[in-house]
């Protein structure tokens, strides 16, 4: 029971490490994802890491199953219950369109139709009064239309139940009795907030993947215990928590948009103020953690106008991976993304008919990436199909040689990676130079010294094993729960015994679900409020301190808030009275254990990792510099290194700016400051 | 290979400075909707911001609201002119108003704020443009349906300082709060609008910093000639010539007279020309349209037949030519009443182009929009929270056209704004109302091979007893048009109206138009009508028009539409002459392909 097993399903590999906690060692492997059954990419990777699941003491994984439901629209048949008069809010919408002056742009579908969206005689006040009484015929009625359209799931969401759920709460449990074998979702648990649209739709997705999500938890649970898994299977949720199969089949929905969480999580062991770069064949993904916390949000969509409003990691995906395609737009500027060749054909190197140049294309031609060490050796690539992509498809239009073209694919990437890093810091009242960068994915520690140096970052951290390292974070993440409740309430005359109440009452229900599950131990409870000034329509969320709110403590929630206010827009009002509109109480439990490894290699010489010099492109400020390359697999704790380097590994290659200085630390992550 | 001149364009860094002013300004943009005090502002999304350099010619805007980008541009150029350049000072922050001056309408705001370089030179100008609730004027919330001159409708601001030098001009401040209705929110949304520009000062710092002075403004310039570049080509690709087309307007709220909108749209190489003499003289009701108005849906109009990914700047304003004789309805002379030109005319003018394009680009154009804003604006005060007076401004979603390959959209707001509704939650919160219904309207959609979208029904009772209601609405007798053998909106069936108004004033009296309840003159324009505590208005907006011949619509999609109760049983066969099964719904295939050969070789579109 000695092994640690963390696994991470992506769109294209399933990633698996597996850490011994006796001897240390920490093995990892990848395998192809098997969609649409992602559970056979599981037993693929267990078997080829050889790992006997009896020995397994804590087994997670992450994955994105419930998100391709959403993007891929292969969700279940579901029907809506909702107050008379508003069947239509969710396809309504919000009245927006994605584009300016798109007119033959197309409004998406909702995910419920209309004839399967139903209609009940109740209503609320805005403060949750009953106006008019629960109709339970009505209720009757719609559960046994359900049941004859075989509707898989019942979303229930009607209006301002986030204040009072009594209606909804017994729309249940008559549809329970009508149709006892149908899932249902109901808003006032899963999303007690303001905003009826956002609210209904994300109880409608959380209908939406739930019959499926239970399908694969339940399979994959059953396999596991068959081949001897004695442990709970957690889930990574989009908040960077685990959960246990339990709270998977209660809320799915919380692992929708889970797919970046597992490396945020494995960067918060890194650093407390860390900023994350995620580059992958398609995409760039950033994330800022602070004080050992990632930073979370409520405003996602899943897709256009698809919002989903629980909490998870603020994420900010941008359409600059490898494999993202450089053209020349109807204006004559060169453009990078978000197009992407993707796996297949692939970046023009590859030879697999790709004919776009795409970035890791002009990193072959920059001399960034290595022609004879693509993926460790693994992987022919050809930089002639490289030239010949640029050449064909830019240098003429430009009339340009292949090499500026080349560099100035790498400059306009990097201007939109830096772009979307200012997005996540500066536009944030976050200054870069207070944090730390760890860049991972395939492409992460190729850019990441050059968008380090641009921002004034002074410090990187190379993870040992960039291509594993969402696999290696679902180890680290801890068990947790959240709740949130609204509460619209001015500071002015708040009524602090009803505070007090409700945060009491959040953090049992959290506490109750936790100990149900057998975590009750090094619980850490976090509570905040989203906070506005009166009259303001958004929020902002600060800390509440820890004990019973009193007038002094209240005093500290309005400073904090003030604080934040300042940070994300600039400016405070002092004289302005603020108000609180939601509570939310997490409750965490931490794990018992770090996930590490030990490294025991002799000391070489460094000159023995040294493979060679090529010829570099390390930016417009100092062009191309011979550069000495390096060999990961033969660096040794404390090995310094000075840039300009290149550190070539299976997975990645790490490259170090001329300004930086590396040092192999004792986790054999590579450490840059800058000098 | 780094051995560029100084001077000289750099294609990549030229990318790198206009992909990030786009950003910048929408950085700009969200930050002050977040902050912001008025809903129609934070969930409305009712504002615009934009990058302009020092000739007062915008280099960048964001996604927001259509309406005000073209027009704000002229705004700032008057800021700049009224004031004098040698007087901007870094720290300044002018704001204006006026509709005259290159407005919309007096409640939009304009604010600007210099930026300098450190030799005192001015670099560049963050703007926005705000919708705020109320300034003053008879009618909270504005649109006063029956206003006669801009006096009525509001305070006129001309560009003043509202910060000097960092600081806050407190008797400009006072006045201007003296004259609204709700003088917190309104101060709120403009520390909001302050904010968002402090942001934009700080960011233009960062590229002058990155670049240098010079070189920044020779990319801005470069910014411009790129659009410039981008949409010539795109309007030289349209068929050469002139192509005319005539829409109207229902009436200006003070006569029960239509009002005639006319264009000659020509295509001269790459130079995009409207010409809209022969449109009606001004009117004395509150739908007069300024040049910016004009302007602005000019260039709508030509982004959504072109391109929609041409960032909007100066330099594709400069290959469109608007030719609006100066006292009529598209350009009218001061002091004519605004505020429905710039959310009713303004409709109609990209309605215009569109028809008048249909006739060589079919597959680039849509059929008739809804064509409204449907402004219901009002004011009064709300016992819940001890009679504190309180401003709304709604504005209505409907249908839009239907397109080559497409049906229209559903429930979207019309060409002029991409703004959000506001939640009804918030709303309730807010304001003294109970909503009664908020819903799709079904049958109401222009039947075509592609249809139109769907309009919506949004029904408030009113909880207070001194609600002043003010609408400002159209195409309530005009249905919106189809094209090419789909036909026009269905009218409503008891009024025979399209987008609507009524009111019910008591809970036991039935619905009943403004013409009848309050005597107004028209249907869609009225002001200051006092609504009880338990009174109800109910706001419909209609479908848009249909696309091709209904006749060759896919059996299957009337049968969907038939099955989430869109299209009545009846209006599938009379309009579509499709037979369904009234019970299981299954197409009777024989007997609909009986049916439509019959109503094609009767020459009917439509059998009763």
């Amino acid at each position: 029971m000695s092994k640690l097993v963390g696994i991470d399903i992506g769109g294209t590999f399933t990633d698996l490490v597996v850490i011994d906690t006796k001897s240390g060692e920490l093995k990892n492997v990848k395998v192809n994802s098997t969609p649409p059954n992602h559970a056979l990419g599981i037993f693929n990777a267990l078997k080829k890491a050889d790992v006997d699941l009896k020995d397994v003491g804590y087994f997670v994984h992450g994955c994105t199953v419930a998100t391709n439901i959403v993007v891929e629209r292969k969700g279940a048949k579901v029907g809506l219950i909702t107050t008379k008069g508003f069947r239509d809010i969710l396809e309504i919408m919000r009245c927006d369109r994605e584009f300016h002056y798109y007119l033959q742009w197309e409004k998406p579908e909702p995910l419920v139709p209309r004839y399967l969206r139903l209609e009940v005689t109740e209503r609320l006040d805005y403060k949750g009064n009953v106006l008019i009484p629960l109709n339970e015929e009505d209720v009757r009625q719609a559960a046994r239309f359900f049941k004859k359209e075989g509707v898989e799931a019942v979303a229930i969401c009607t209006l301002h139940s986030f204040t009072n759920p009594v209606h909804e709460l017994r729309i249940e449990e008559i549809v329970k009795e009508e149709y006892p074998e149908v899932f249902t979702s109901v808003s006032a648990r899963i999303l007690p907030e303001i905003r009826e649209y956002e609210r209904t739709c994300t109880v409608v997705m959380d209908a939406y993947v739930k019959p499926e999500v239970v399908r694969y938890t339940e399979y994959l649970i059953d396999n596991l215990q068959d081949k001897g898994l004695d442990q709970e299977m957690m889930m990574m949720k989009s908040n960077g928590a685990v959960m246990t199969p339990k709270m998977t089949l209660d809320t799915p929905i919380a692992t929708i948009g889970s797919g970046p969480a597992g490396g945020v999580m494995g960067a918060t062991m890194l650093g407390d103020e860390v900023i994350t770069c995620d580059l992958g064949g398609t995409s760039f993904d950033v994330s800022l953690i602070t004080k050992g916390q990632p930073k979370l949000t409520t405003q996602k969509d899943v897709t256009w106008g698809m919002p989903l409003r629980v909490p998870q990691i603020d994420v900010l995906s941008i359409g600059s991976g490898g494999g993202s395609i450089a053209w020349i737009d109807a204006g004559g500027l060169l453009r990078v993304g978000p197009q992407s060749a993707r796996s297949i054909p692939g970046p023009a190197c590859y030879g697999k008919g790709g004919e776009d140049p795409t970035i890791t294309d002009a990193c072959l031609v920059l001399g960034i990436l290595n022609e004879k060490y693509f993926l460790g050796g693994d992987m022919e690539v050809d930089v002639n199909l490289s030239v010949k992509a640029i050449e064909n498809k830019l240098c003429k239009q430009l009339n340009m040689s292949v090499l500026e073209v080349a560099a100035g694919i790498y400059k306009v990437a990097v201007a939109d990676m830096t772009e979307a890093i200012k997005m996540v810091s500066v536009s944030q009242g976050f200054d870069p130079r207070n944090f730390w960068m760890v860049p991972y994915g395939g492409g992460g520690p190729l850019f990441a010294s050059k968008l380090a140096f641009d921002l004034q970052i002074p410090k990187l951290i190379y993870p040992r094993n960039p291509g594993v390292f969402s696999a290696m974070g679902c180890l680290s993440a801890d068990v947790q729960f959240d709740q949130s409740q609204s509460y619209l309430a001015s500071v002015e005359d708040m009524d602090l015994d009803k505070l007090n109440q409700i945060l009491d009452e959040l953090e049992d229900k959290c506490r109750k679900s936790l100990s149900s599950e057998g975590y009750d131990k090094n619980l850490e409870v976090t509570r905040s409020a989203d906070m506005r000034y009166v009259g303001q329509n958004f929020e902002v969320n600060a800390l509440i301190p820890a004990g019973k709110i009193n007038p002094k403590k209240l005093q500290e929630m309005v400073h904090n808030f003030n604080e934040e206010h300042e940070k994300w827009y600039g400016y405070m009002m002092q004289d302005a009275v603020a108000e609180t509109v939601s509570l939310r109480v997490s409750v965490k439990s931490k794990q018992a254990f770090k996930p590490t490894y030990k490294v025991n290699k002799s000391k070489t010489d460094l000159k023995e990792a040294l493979k060679g010099v090529r010829k570099t492109y390390f930016g417009d400020e100092h062009g191309f510099m011979e550069c000495p390359i390096y060999q990961r697999d033969l660096l040794c704790v404390g090995h310094k290194i000075s840039g300009p380097a290149i550190i070539e590994q299976s997975d990645t290659t790490n490259v170090i700016y001329p300004e930086y200085m590396a040092v192999i630390d004792e986790l054999e992550n590579i450490v840059a400051t800058l000098k | 290979m780094n051995a560029k001149k100084k001077n000289e364009i750099d294609i990549f860094t030229l990318e790198i400075i206009r992909s990030g002013l786009i950003s910048l300004s929408r950085e700009m943009g969200l930050a002050m909707s977040r902050t912001a005090y008025s809903v129609i502002f934070s969930e409305g999304y009712d504002f615009s911001c934009a990058i302009f350099d020092a000739k007062a010619e915008m280099v960048a805007q964001a996604e927001f609201n259509p309406v005000h980008l073209g027009a704000m541009a002229f705004a700032v150029e008057w800021c700049l002119k009224e004031i004098g350049i040698e007087n901007l000072e870094p720290g300044d922050v002018v704001l204006h108003n006026d509709p005259f001056r290159g407005g919309t309408h007096i409640t939009d705001f304009t604010i600007i704020m210099p930026v300098f370089d450190d030799k005192g030179n001015l670099v560049a100008i963050p703007a926005n443009r705000a919708h705020l609730l109320d300034i003053g004027g008879k009618s909270p919330g504005g649109f006063g349906g029956d206003s006669t001159e801009v006096y009525q409708e509001g305070v006129t601001i001309p560009p003043v300082f509202i910060q000097k030098r960092g600081k806050p001009v407190t008797d400009i401040w006072k006045i201007i709060l003296s004259n609204v209705r709700v003088p917190k929110p309104i101060y709120g949304d403009f520390q909001a609008m302050i904010g968002s520009l402090e942001i934009g000062k700080r960011r233009v710092h960062e590229y002058i910093e990155k670049y240098g002075v010079d070189t920044f403004q020779m990319y801005m310039e470069e910014i411009k000639n790129y659009s410039e570049k981008r949409i010539r080509s795109e309007i030289a690709k349209l068929p050469q010539g002139t192509y005319e087309a005539e829409d109207f307007l229902d009436d200006d709220g003070i006569k029960a007279q239509p009002i005639k909108l006319k264009v000659a749209v020509s295509v001269m190489g790459d130079t995009f020309v409207a010409d809209f003499t022969g449109s009606d003289p001004q009117v004395e009701g509150p739908i007069n349209a300024t040049y910016g108005v004009a302007a602005s849906q000019t260039y709508n109009a030509v982004f959504n037949l072109t391109d929609p990914y041409i960032p909007s700047n100066h330099g594709c304003f400069r290959a469109i030519k608007i030719i609006a004789p100066g006292g009529t309805i598209v350009n009218a002379d001061h002091p004519a009443a605004t505020f429905g030109g710039n959310v009713e005319t303004s409709s109609r003018i990209v309605d215009v182009i569109m028809a008048a394009m249909s006739k060589v680009v079919p597959e680039k154009v849509a059929a008739g929009c809804y064509g409204t804003c449907h402004n219901c604006t009002g004011g009064g005060t709300d016992p819940r929270k001890n009679n504190d007076p309180f401003c709304w401004y709604l504005f209505r979603e409907g249908g839009w056209g239907g397109r080559a390959t497409k049906d229209g959209n559903d429930s979207l707001m019309d060409y002029v704004g991409n703004d959000m509704n506001q939640p009804i939650e918030v709303l309730e919160n807010s304001y003294p109302w109970l909503l009664a219904k908020y819903e799709l309207v079904n049958d109401c959609m222009g039947p075509g091979k592609f249809r139109g979208g769907m309009g919506t029904n949004y029904t408030i009772e009113f909880l207070n007893d001194d609600t002043r209601l003010n609408i400002i609405t159209d195409k309530c007798n005009q249905a919106p048009f189809g094209l090419f053998g789909g036909l026009p909106a269905i009218p409503r069936e008891e009024c025979g109206h399209y987008n609507d108004i009524r009111v019910k004033m008591d809970k036991d009296s039935e619905f009943k138009h403004i013409t009848e309840v309050f005597g107004a003159v028209s249907a869609s324009k009225a002001a200051s009508m006092r609504m009880p505590k338990g009174s109800t208005v109910e706001l419909m907006t209609y479908g848009g028009g249909g696309y091709g011949n209904p006749l060759e619509r896919d059996p299957k999609k009337v049968q969907w539409d038939v099955k989430n109760e869109k299209v009545s049983l009846k209006n599938a066969k009379i309009y579509y002459g499709v037979l369904l099964e009234p019970k299981t719904l299954e197409i009777d295939v024989a007997g609909t392909e009986k049916l439509r050969k019959e109503m094609l070789e009767g020459g009917k579109s439509i059998v009763k």
